[in-house]
């Protein structure tokens, strides 16, 4: 057994505590979708076309699209404040 | 009931005291750059410690993307570390609740692909007395000083941050100046106000800047007339990958004495340095790939109105925003330092 | 994640890349349930016709996720 010392842990835990915050939806019939775009490329037509789908097959009532100013940047507190309020379900973008 | 730990408590553990074994042990947590670091033992920190009157588990900043509380005894471990001697210990405090503020943008610079570093500028009568390096080869190794500083906040930014390659440090190759990043303004060799005071801190008084930096390029110009240097700078800022053009950012140039005299000479104060960079690097949009430039329509028509490929680009949005630093020694070598773009240099005084 | 904190139903399409910072992120935030519908990297270089099919899997993982009882 080689000798031991005592030394800090330079690392830390998160300071936010686990919160419970998923939340379901029964399903997404006469649901408003709304959909905040990273500005990578090519996410715009994803979004198109998730959109088309979630509208015709899935019978989601109305989307809105809000698209950030840039991906490495949080989406501005009023686009997050009017999706919250108008929207049943939001989707973002991480990635590229 | 169990008792929960505050966030802000620092765990000791037990390790091999052996160095070599320690080095292993060290590499296998993740916890340090690859390089040997000084154990982090209780006297060492505590010996840290003694060179700041906070409270050694009161939060001195929050840091993004892990959100771990940055503690003065936290920083001092990292500090230890690093190598870094007690003295540094104020100026590692300050430039962590710099990177911390909003405008700096930590979590978009610490989770990013792009290679951004976080670069360390010292200012001040502190300098001299800390023995920090502005002159020969000051972005370059050998000043204990400024190694450790930029060393040690890349550890907090890691550890505390937990911001570890390949988890949420994203960056595609990062670049060496993540092991360490810092150097001191050759305020001496200066004809011009210094950094510091340009921000309104007083002379006398110490402090640091932050910068997010994503690489460094060196510019070697025999110019010796101040239109002839300005416009090969400006020449030298202008690139269609850059950051700082799609997003409108904040680019930095190092400049050495010799430059800046030839600035000065000619009757240029520092303003009027950055206002005649930022008209004559305005770059032509077109010269983006296409995919860049719908990105930086995105980006930018808030800022410039409609932009099509004829639309010439500033590098930021406005002249103040190029950053001047003077710093070296003898030689027609001056530094373009790109920013991460969605960043702004953050400075505070050292307490 | 902003939109989480609000109670309200949310989640990320987050491409193979970015999966691990999506999680250990959503993890350090306090939300580590963040549901994550993932899609191939790189995303950016896909065709428009590649686009399509890709949103065409990823709408079913969105349906999926966001009606998932916890």
């Amino acid at each position: 057994m080689t000798e031991s010392m005592l030394v800090y842990d330079p690392t830390a835990p998160s300071q936010n505590e686990p919160q419970q915050l998923r939340r379901s939806l029964e399903g997404l019939r006469g649901a408003v979708v709304g959909f905040i775009d990273n500005a990578k490329p090519n996410f715009q037509y994803l979004v198109d076309d998730v959109a088309e789908l979630l509208t015709q097959k899935y019978g989601v009532t109305s989307i809105i699209k809000r698209r950030k100013r840039g991906a490495a940047m949080p989406a501005a507190e009023d686009v997050i404040d009017e999706l919250s309020r108008e929207c049943d379900l939001v989707i973002t973008g991480s990635g590229d | 009931m169990s008792t929960r730990l505050s966030p802000n408590h620092a765990r000791l553990v037990e390790a091999p005291a052996d160095l070599d074994e320690f080095h292993r042990y060290v590499a296998e947590r993740k916890w340090g750059d690859g390089l040997p670091v000084i154990p982090p033992t209780q006297d060492r920190v505590e010996r840290m410690l003694r060179h700041t009157t906070r409270e050694p588990d009161d939060l001195v900043a929050v840091i993004a993307p892990g959100f771990g509380a940055a503690t003065p005894r936290r920083i001092a471990i990292n500090a230890v570390m690093a190598g870094c001697a007690p003295e540094l210990m104020p100026v590692l405090i300050a430039a962590v609740e710099a990177v911390a503020a909003p405008e700096f943008n930590l979590q978009g610079i610490q989770a990013t692909t792009n290679p951004v570093a976080t670069w360390i500028i010292v200012n001040g009568p502190i300098v001299e007395r800390l023995g920090l390096n502005a002159a020969f080869n000051c972005l370059g190794q050998g000043n204990s000083g400024n190694a450790s500083l930029g060393r040690a906040l890349r550890l907090v930014l890691q550890n505390v941050g937990s911001a570890r390659p390949g988890e949420m440090d994203r960056a595609t190759q990062g670049q060496p100046g993540k092991y360490t990043f810092c150097c001191a303004e050759n305020e001496n060799e200066s004809p011009w106000d210094p950094l510091h005071v340009e921000r309104g801190i007083a002379r006398e008084r110490g402090a640091i800047t932050v910068v997010g930096a994503a690489g460094t390029l060196n510019m070697n110009t025999h110019a010796k007339d101040s239109d002839d240097l300005l416009r090969v700078i400006a020449d030298t800022l202008e690139h269609p990958t850059s950051n700082d053009y799609w997003i409108g950012g904040e680019p930095w140039i190092v400049l050495s004495p010799e430059h800046a005299h030839i600035l000065a000479r000619d009757g240029l104060s520092k303003s009027e340095v950055k206002k005649r960079l930022w008209e004559r690097s305005k770059m032509r949009a077109g010269r983006m790939a296409a995919k860049d430039l719908a990105r930086t329509q995105t980006g930018r028509t808030a800022e410039l109105g409609p932009i099509d490929e004829n639309t010439l680009l500033p590098v930021s949005p406005t002249p103040d925003l190029i950053g001047l630093v003077i710093a070296g020694a003898p030689g027609t070598h001056s530094v373009y330092v790109p920013s991460f773009g969605d960043t702004r240099s953050v400075t505070r005084e050292v307490a | 994640m902003q939109i989480a904190k609000r109670r309200k139903a949310s989640l990320t399409i987050c491409s193979t890349a970015f999966e691990t910072l999506g999680r250990t992120q959503a993890k350090a935030l306090g939300h580590p349930e963040l549901p994550l519908a993932i899609i191939a990297h790189p995303f950016g270089i896909r065709t428009r016709n590649e686009v399509r099919a890709m949103a065409e899997r990823c709408v079913e993982d969105i349906v999926r996720l966001a009606t998932k009882k916890t």
